[in-house]
């Protein structure tokens, strides 16, 4: 009886730990404003800093909507600290950081579908 | 039609040696390579921006109208004075001083350098920018100015080709009679690639090629 109640303890520790990092997952899309950005060849710094950066997984960049969306890797975060920095050696100056509860995919519809 | 350049100087709003006025000051890390070719200028430049607001390089720089026949070879150092990021605009301001030698016809080679101070405007259907250089050596100096406005006949995205009208005038002191030459041009750009052509009322043919990475 013992060992019946240790093993469903540890089946529900193991599933819960599963939910928990699935829900980890769906928390990794960060949206900078951003201002001045309203040339594309001038704005290529920004998806080349975060194409290098091994915490960013997918970079979208909308010069209508002043939107850099980010995708962080699975377990990593990019500080904001980092964004900031990056977006000023790329020459443009954050107006805010934004970390929404949605996919990367469903916040780049979403800025594509907002009207400017 | 001749238009002397005296009367027209002072009446021109943006007075602008680059015939392709780009910002001389890339993002932190970026190589810059920018070529113009016409039949009386060629110009290349090799630029290194190894902040957000300076740049150091190398330029290469020659007028040949028929009866001047200059040209300069040295490095260049580009700063970015200030820029104002706006919510739907951007402007900047640069300076920039380049030291080398200088050939004038078939003269020696002798020590040259070159001083300019630049402006731009833009947002994304309007542009316009202001460059003043001037170039000087033992045998020669030239002041040159040019300016350019331009729309962009839609709003590109980032992902998109960039397509804009321009509207260039350039004058340089002892070059082509003194008189300002008048530029419609074609800009194209697309990722990291950038070009332009454009004709001048004379009938010179103008292309620029510029690419960062």
């Amino acid at each position: 009886m013992k060992t019946l109640t240790t093993s469903i303890v540890l089946i529900l520790a193991v599933a819960g730990m599963a939910v928990g990092a699935e829900k980890e997952t769906k928390h990794r899309t960060v949206v900078t404003t951003v201002n001045g950005m309203v040339c594309s060849f001038c704005a290529q710094g920004i998806e080349k800093h975060f194409k290098k950066d091994p915490s960013v997984a997918k970079v979208y960049v909308n010069l209508g909507k002043k939107a850099v969306v980010l995708e962080e890797k699975s377990g990593k975060k990019i500080a904001d600290e980092s964004i900031k920095k990056a977006v000023t050696n790329a020459g443009f100056k954050v107006v805010r950081i934004e970390r929404p509860t949605k996919t990367f995919d469903e916040v780049v519809k979403a800025v594509k579908a907002k009207k400017s | 039609m001749k238009i002397r350049s005296g009367a027209l100087i002072g009446a021109l709003i943006f007075v602008a040696i680059q015939e392709l006025i780009a910002h001389p000051v890339a993002f932190k890390g970026a190589n810059q390579w920018r070529f113009d070719f016409s039949d009386s200028m060629q110009s290349a430049e090799l630029y290194h921006s190894y902040t957000a607001d300076k740049a150091f390089g190398m330029r290469y720089l020659r007028f040949d109208d028929h009866s001047t026949e200059d040209s300069f070879l040295g490095v260049q150092h580009n700063w970015l004075l200030h820029r104002w990021n706006l919510p739907d605009a951007q402007a900047n301001l640069y300076a920039g001083i380049g030291f080398g030698a200088a050939q004038s016809e078939s003269h020696d080679w002798s020590p040259g350098g070159l001083s300019f101070l630049q402006a731009d405007w833009e947002t994304r259907r309007w542009y316009a920018a202001w460059n003043s250089t001037v170039l000087y050596a033992q045998e020669f100096t030239h002041w040159r100015n040019v300016s350019a406005v331009g729309v962009a006949p839609y709003k590109a995205e980032y992902d998109q080709l960039n397509t804009w009208f321009l509207f260039k005038a350039e004058h340089t002191t002892e070059f082509h009679d003194n008189e300002i030459q008048f530029i419609p041009t074609l800009r194209l750009f697309k990722k990291n690639i950038f070009v332009e052509a454009g004709v001048s009322f004379e009938g010179e043919l103008r292309l620029s090629f510029m690419i960062h990475f």
